[in-house]
């Protein structure tokens, strides 16, 4: 819902660059306001004709957050949908599972467009939920934090059901040993690890590792304060192993002897 | 063209700022002025609300604000963006704070908002934005400061909301936007507004205050960069915990001072790039609530001028951090 101005270094621009920017976006400007109201008569018309989905397709090509045509383009689907057979439904979903694909490659934190990928897949005879884990995992390796695709793998791994919380507390294990300080994965893995481990014996074991993991990480990223983020939870789920916080407060204290910068003020608190 | 200068802290260019809003509004011979027509009426509230706190409020024509608000409105009794743009709740808020803040009241259908409002409420006790579904903790938010501001919190199930926010809640002790999500101080300021009884204080205030970085600005998530628009969201949520103490706030002032743009006005996200109304406005803010000299208190819950928020009948929740001089 942002207006979306970040990271925009301001540059020097002589009058003479400033004035031809000016000139393109007026003629852009022309294009873009006889799109506008060719698409407004269409849809006070509730005409949802071909001629009405492509002006939507390049409204949205020159501006991917104008809502208000997807939203025209879903109701233009759903009018589809009553005179198309299944194959063809099925292929037109996919279509528009590509437009997202390239609208997310200009900008992949549009709720809008996110959006408009999620009613497809829910509206879409058979959702393609390997094409969306494959897209997705892309998407993590381009950009470990995107709070959208986090977000998204949830929804999808959720309504698909097309992994277990084991292979997805894996997938976090896998993003973590990339990157230490990757607090989006470390989050995850706290939901994950408890529905991957439900068997109270199990569950003591895997969170003894998970000690020796967040140890591996604070002594490689000292600084970083998503591995004492997560053991403080760890902690929280052993309150009282009296041996596990004595033995976590001691290597804290070691660490601090190495490392007086770092973020070790979390355990620190914890006992407290 | 540098505006960060070591030595000598920039002094606060309200003058220019307000040239740098009545500006906005002129440049609609360019693509990027229509480019954003779609928050169009968030657009309104943030100049708004910046002049309100500049006390420079009677800079935008009174009778055409309020006409355009009213354009905006839907047969669905909600607001959009602009004029012909569809219904969502967060445009529907917008409309309601600019009514309020321009003592509006009377012009406003709320009726109507009432039932556009009721009309997003799901079963779990969560809100969608639009007639398409999404689903945010930050409609929560957004519907609960909604019908506070028009006084008719009894027109939803409250206790069930706050239910779903607690399902938001994470092992750091903030907020996500769904159950299952990251944290975030964004949602995480939206959810303790809708839920303060719900907050472990002093975990949360912790992780809050944890967002400050070595150049005084504050970041929204860990390990991110420092922004003056997550500086306002981290800092309100910690004035609603009573904890503004926790961070510094020289350094703070500092940072978004550094972020005005000496040439234009407006303020940018950081120091160096181009400014925007968004985080102008969220940078007057959040110097208000340091206590910045010659700005009108501002409410972190609202992100308005207390004086406006005042007048509202008080909440069933006590507000800390708000009440307290
Ligand atoms: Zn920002």
């Amino acid at each position: 819902m942002s207006a979306d101005q970040h990271h925009q270094k301001k540059v020097k621009t002589t009058n003479e660059e400033r004035e031809a920017q000016r000139q393109r976006s007026i003629k852009k400007l022309a294009e873009y306001k006889g799109l506008c109201s060719l698409v407004s008569a269409k849809r006070k018309a509730k005409e949802y004709d071909d001629a009405a989905f492509n002006l939507t397709t390049k409204l949205l090509s020159l501006n991917p957050e104008f809502y208000t045509m997807w939203n025209f383009r879903r109701q233009i689907i759903l009018d589809r949908r009553t005179r198309m057979d299944t194959e063809a439904y099925q292929a037109l979903c996919l279509s528009e599972l590509q437009l997202a694909d390239a609208a997310l490659k200009i900008n992949p934190k549009s709720y809008w467009v996110w959006n408009h990928r999620r009613w497809i897949l829910e509206n879409m005879p058979e959702a393609a939920w390997t094409r969306e884990l494959k897209l997705l995992g892309r998407m993590l390796d381009m950009d470990a934090r995107n709070f959208h695709g986090w977000g998204y793998r949830r929804y999808v791994i959720a309504a698909s059901g097309a992994r277990s919380p084991k292979e997805e507390f894996d997938f976090t294990t896998e993003k973590i040993s990339q990157n230490f300080s990757n607090y989006s994965a470390w989050h995850y893995r706290s939901k994950v690890l408890v529905q991957a481990f439900a068997d109270p014996a199990e569950r003591a074991k895997v969170i003894d590792n998970e000690f020796e993991l967040v140890r591996n990480a604070i002594y490689t990223e000292p600084a970083d304060q998503s591995a004492w983020l997560y053991q403080r939870w760890l902690l929280s789920l052993v309150p009282q192993d009296m041996d596990r916080w004595s033995k976590e407060l001691e290597s804290v204290q070691e660490l601090v002897e190495i490392e007086p910068e770092s973020k070790c003020k979390v355990i620190m608190q914890g006992q407290g | 063209m540098s505006s960060t200068s070591a030595t000598s802290p920039q002094p606060f260019l309200l003058d220019l700022h307000v040239q740098f809003i009545l500006g906005l509004d002129k440049k609609q011979d360019e693509f990027e002025y229509w480019a954003s027509e779609q928050l169009r009426l968030n657009g309104v509230l943030w100049a708004l609300t910046s002049l309100d706190l500049m006390n420079r409020k009677a800079e935008l024509k009174r009778q055409d604000v309020i006409e355009f608000v009213l354009s905006c409105q839907n047969e669905d009794g909600g607001f959009g963006g602009s004029v012909e743009h569809d219904s969502h709740i967060a445009y529907t808020l917008s409309a309601v704070q600019i009514m309020m803040t321009l003592d509006a009241m009377d012009r406003l259908d709320a009726s109507r908002v009432i039932t556009y409002i009721q009309s997003r409420a799901l079963a779990d006790g969560s809100f969608s934005g639009d007639e398409w579904g999404e689903v945010d903790t930050r409609f929560c938010y957004i519907t609960i400061n909604c019908l506070s501001l028009l006084g008719r919190l009894d027109a939803i199930d409250v206790p069930k909301t706050v239910q779903y926010i607690d399902a938001c809640r994470n092992f750091d002790g903030g907020f996500g936007c769904r159950p299952g999500a990251e944290s975030h101080a964004g949602q995480t300021a939206l959810a303790i507004v809708g839920a303060l009884e719900l907050v472990e204080a002093d975990k949360l205030g912790w992780w809050l205050a944890e967002r400050q970085l070595k150049n005084g600005g504050l970041n929204g998530r860990p390990e991110k960069l420092e922004d003056v628009c997550y500086s306002w969201w981290v800092m309100s949520a910690l004035s609603i915990l009573d904890r503004v103490h926790w961070i510094n706030k020289d350094s703070l002032i500092k940072f978004i001072l550094e972020s005005q743009d000496p040439e234009t006005g407006g303020i940018a996200d950081r120091p160096g790039d181009y400014p925007d109304v968004f985080h102008l406005v969220f940078g007057v803010a959040g110097l208000s609530l340091l206590g910045y000299p010659g700005l009108q208190p501002v409410d972190p819950r609202y992100c308005m001028s207390r004086y406006i928020t005042d007048k509202l009948p008080k909440f069933n929740v006590d507000w800390k951090g708000v009440n307290k001089e």
